[in-house]
């Protein structure tokens, strides 16, 4: 029975395109368009035979014919309708035939079509037509092509082409008749819709683009623009969601997403996650070609303000560590999220280290240090205690800088590039007090070793920094440094000859392929020094200049 | 004042010629004036040829996009190409004319394009682009007036000096931008298309030439031509904040019928 109506319908089709060549002006036009897609053999041989016929009768002509790369003895047809020599816009059959016989015909055909193919406008009037309603021209390589439009309420003889207009290619259909515009649409195969760039001012008021989704009229921090999702998520101060959020109780919405009503962001907090997290993801695929922290666009979630900075002072010591004064990874909280800290509220210092804390995204070490934390978690899962935790925490540090020397001049002070960790966001603020949280060149600074000889060994628990990870993190920070800009160790006396700043791409090179290639989870310093020799060995060459320097950095600061 | 002096120079090749020819048309004056042919009160021309000039045009213009300015540069260069003209000379008294002739010239070209593309990620990391828009028409409309001075150069050569001024319709593609494809992480883009506007610019110049004719009989010659006359034209351009400018005209040199009546 089914094969029976689907016969009948096949039969009203070819019958109204019969008929409409032998009774053109007896017809009322009016839209019938016939979708193909028989599966029954019997079907498909039926639409076989129409199109034999329709093609005979030039009501279907042959645009495309090719053989089937993947199936042998296979043809593919694409076979376009026409109404007295002229095109249907999109009526088509797809044939597919096997020898002689067809295994399947899809496609849309119309039937009905009644009109006079014979335009009042020339195709020189046409193309006139088209230019004033585009405002450019043609170029000579586009004409426009007389065609069948179906339209709402019947069909139109129109013109069709394409013009180029100052940021699109532009298809349009005119009237051909008088000129009219009936449809245009834009050509392009755009990469991104809706991306938007604009301008964003960071923590430290420095002036800088923002990848931003235009949504609805707004601005979304969500960047089209780079292979990964990276979205960053505006708390506004809403602690429990935030918290909900990473324990994963409730889903975040778009609702959550940073927006803005003209694409200037003047949200320092919001502007610098945002950027910071995708210039961090610039910078492994610049460096490494490696596709974020997964290597596979992982996507980047970040999230601020999810504490307000008003509210510090009567703020439980735990959020105070966790969300004013921290920045974290959390791989486990909904798939990935990166939490910036609020800092304190202006003109408060810490007085435990004399400094002013600003926005922590503010900080593009910061930013990438923790992002890296997500490149280890996916690669050498390094575990967070002892000294593979130190190596762990040492990692980011490595990566923190390097990213901030590829995006950041070198120099001293503000939004320049050194061996500080985190000294763009917390500042001293009393006589004394340092910028920054760790010092790679000198890591005694800020009470870290230097050397294997100084570590601290403690027990692996919170209480203890997991054995204290942040602390030893110094020694293996300080043989990065002195491999790439040389120096003498302070407490070995050891002098190394480094490779030099303009080659430090060497050093980060040999660093990040010993951490994420070929470091195990419970990696020693004395491991590291191994699988970052082998990796220099594998890169540059056993006793290249890199290889010397990465060994004499381990032996300095006393690691063998 | 340049092409003024150009001008200039032509104009007195022409009268250098013309004394040559006046002084055979003097010769000639002292035979009875009634021996000689009537002088053509109506002479008609139409002329084909060839306008070798080359002349250059550059138009630049902005677009705003990744938060800065593209800038797109395009250079023209209109070669030599052809022209037709038609035009009438009446006497007003001895061998003083007035006339006007229209002339038309039509040349395509391709722009050269350069533009500097902002990145979507940083300020001032500019990516630069180069291109070129093929197919763009110019056309010069030329309506020359003019005062020429007709001598016989012998029994059935005749010839005319003129100059006067000239109105200028000039018509040219101008590219007001560009298409460009471009992929993660930006650093590079890839020219694919131009868009393109069609820009008019009307401009008054001045005109110089000579023509040289041989009759075939009492009302048909043929005769020979050249024309230099100059203006320079600013076109506006779409989306740019300043005009582009470009001399129109230049030297012509072809060759056609004439009537007489």
């Amino acid at each position: 029975m089914r094969r029976l109506a689907s016969a009948i319908g096949i039969t009203f089709v070819v019958f109204f395109a019969w008929h409409s060549v032998r009774e053109p002006r007896t017809l009322h036009a009016q839209v019938r368009a016939q979708t193909v897609a028989p599966s029954a053999p019997a079907d498909v041989r039926d639409w076989d035979n129409t199109a034999s016929r329709l093609l005979r009768s030039g009501e279907l002509r042959v645009r495309l014919q090719r053989a089937d790369t993947l199936i042998p003895r296979r043809t593919v047809e694409q076979l376009d309708q026409y109404h007295r020599g002229v095109r249907v816009w999109g009526g088509s059959l797809s044939r597919q035939l096997d020898d002689s016989s067809a295994v399947s015909v899809f496609g849309l055909i119309y039937a009905g079509i009644t009109l006079d193919p014979t335009p009042t406008l020339t195709e020189s009037d046409a193309v006139a037509a088209i230019e004033r309603i585009g405002g450019a021209r043609f170029s000579s390589a586009r004409r426009p092509e007389l065609v069948v439009l179906p339209i709402d309420d019947g069909f139109k003889l129109a013109w069709v082409g394409e013009l180029m207009t100052r940021r699109d290619v532009v298809r349009y259909f005119v009237d051909a008749a008088n000129g009219q515009l009936l449809r245009h649409y834009g050509m392009l195969q755009r990469q991104i819709a809706n991306a938007s760039v604009g301008h964003g001012i960071g923590v430290l008021g420095d002036d800088k683009k923002v990848s931003a989704t235009s949504s609805g009229g707004a601005f979304l921090a969500s960047d089209p623009l780079r292979p990964p999702s990276i979205v960053t998520y505006d708390m506004r101060g809403n602690t429990g969601r935030a918290l909900d959020a990473l324990n994963g109780d409730v889903a975040l919405a778009t609702a959550d997403v940073a927006a803005n009503g003209t694409n200037n962001w003047t949200d320092a907090a919001v502007v610098d996650a945002h950027s910071y997290s995708a210039y961090t993801y610039d910078y492994y695929f610049k460096r490494f070609g490696r596709r974020g922290l997964d290597n596979a666009d992982h996507p980047l979630r970040n999230m601020v303000h999810t504490v307000n900075r008003s509210d510090i002072f009567d703020a439980p010591g735990d959020i105070l560590g966790a969300l004013y004064l921290n920045a974290f990874y959390c791989g486990a909280c909904a798939g990935g999220t990166m939490v910036y800290g609020e800092g304190l509220p202006g003109g408060a210092y810490l007085p435990s280290t004399g400094q002013f804390f600003d926005y922590f995204s503010g900080a593009l070490d910061v930013v990438a240090h923790e992002l890296t934390h997500g490149v280890t978690n996916y690669s050498s899962n390094l575990e967070y205690v002892n000294e593979s935790g130190a190596l762990n925490e040492a990692f980011s540090d490595i990566m923190g800088t390097s990213v901030e020397f590829f995006f950041q001049p070198p120099g001293t002070g503000l939004l320049r590039a050194d061996y500080l960790i985190g000294e763009d966001i917390a500042r001293a603020a009393l006589p004394g007090a340092l910028d920054g949280f760790r010092s790679m060149s000198n890591p005694a600074l800020f009470d870290q070793p230097d050397h294997y000889s100084k570590r601290v060994v403690l027990p692996p628990d919170e209480d203890n920094d997991n054995g204290g990870v942040h602390t030893n993190s110094g020694i293996p920070n300080h043989a990065f440094y002195l491999a790439i800009e040389g120096g003498t160790n302070r407490t070995s006396g050891i002098r190394v000859q480094g490779v030099g700043a303009s080659n430090r791409e060497q050093i980060e090179k040999v660093f990040y392929r010993g951490f994420t290639q070929l470091m195990p989870a419970n990696a020693t310093f004395s491991v590291a020094r191994a699988v970052t020799l082998r990796a220099a060995q594998d890169l540059y060459g056993l006793n290249s200049a890199p290889y010397n320097a990465v060994r004499d950095a381990w032996t300095a600061v006393g690691v063998n | 004042m340049r092409a003024l002096a150009t001008i200039s120079v032509v104009w007195l090749a022409i009268t250098g010629g013309a004394g040559l020819g006046t002084a055979t048309a003097q010769t000639a004056a002292t035979a009875p004036a009634s021996k000689g042919p009537a002088r053509p009160r109506i002479r008609i021309g139409a002329n084909g040829g060839v306008q070798p000039s080359s002349i250059a045009i550059t138009s630049s213009t902005t677009t705003p996009i990744y938060a800065e300015n593209e800038t797109v540069n395009a250079t023209y260069s209109v070669g030599s190409g052809v022209f037709f003209d038609g035009g009438v000379l009446v006497r007003l008294a001895g061998g003083l004319h007035a006339g006007v002739t229209v002339s038309s010239f039509m040349k395509q070209n391709d722009g050269d394009i350069t533009s500097t593309v902002p990145h979507p990620f940083f300020y001032n990391t500019p990516r630069s682009v180069s291109g070129v828009a093929g197919g763009l028409t110019r056309n010069e409309l030329v309506t020359h007036v003019q005062a020429a001075w007709v001598i016989r150069a012998g029994k059935s050569i005749d010839i005319a000096v003129s100059v006067g001024p000239s109105w200028f319709h000039v018509t040219q593609d101008l590219v007001t931008g560009i298409t460009f494809s471009e992929r993660y992480p930006y650093d590079t883009t890839t020219f694919t298309g131009a868009s393109t506007a069609r820009v008019s610019a009307d401009s008054v110049g001045a005109n110089a030439g000579a023509d040289v004719a041989f009759k075939l009989s009492k009302n048909i010659g043929i005769g020979g031509m050249v024309r230099y006359s100059h203006t320079s034209v600013d076109f506006p351009v779409p989306g740019a904040p300043t005009n582009s400018k470009s001399d129109a005209g230049g030297f012509q040199a072809g060759g056609g019928i004439r009537l007489y009546f």
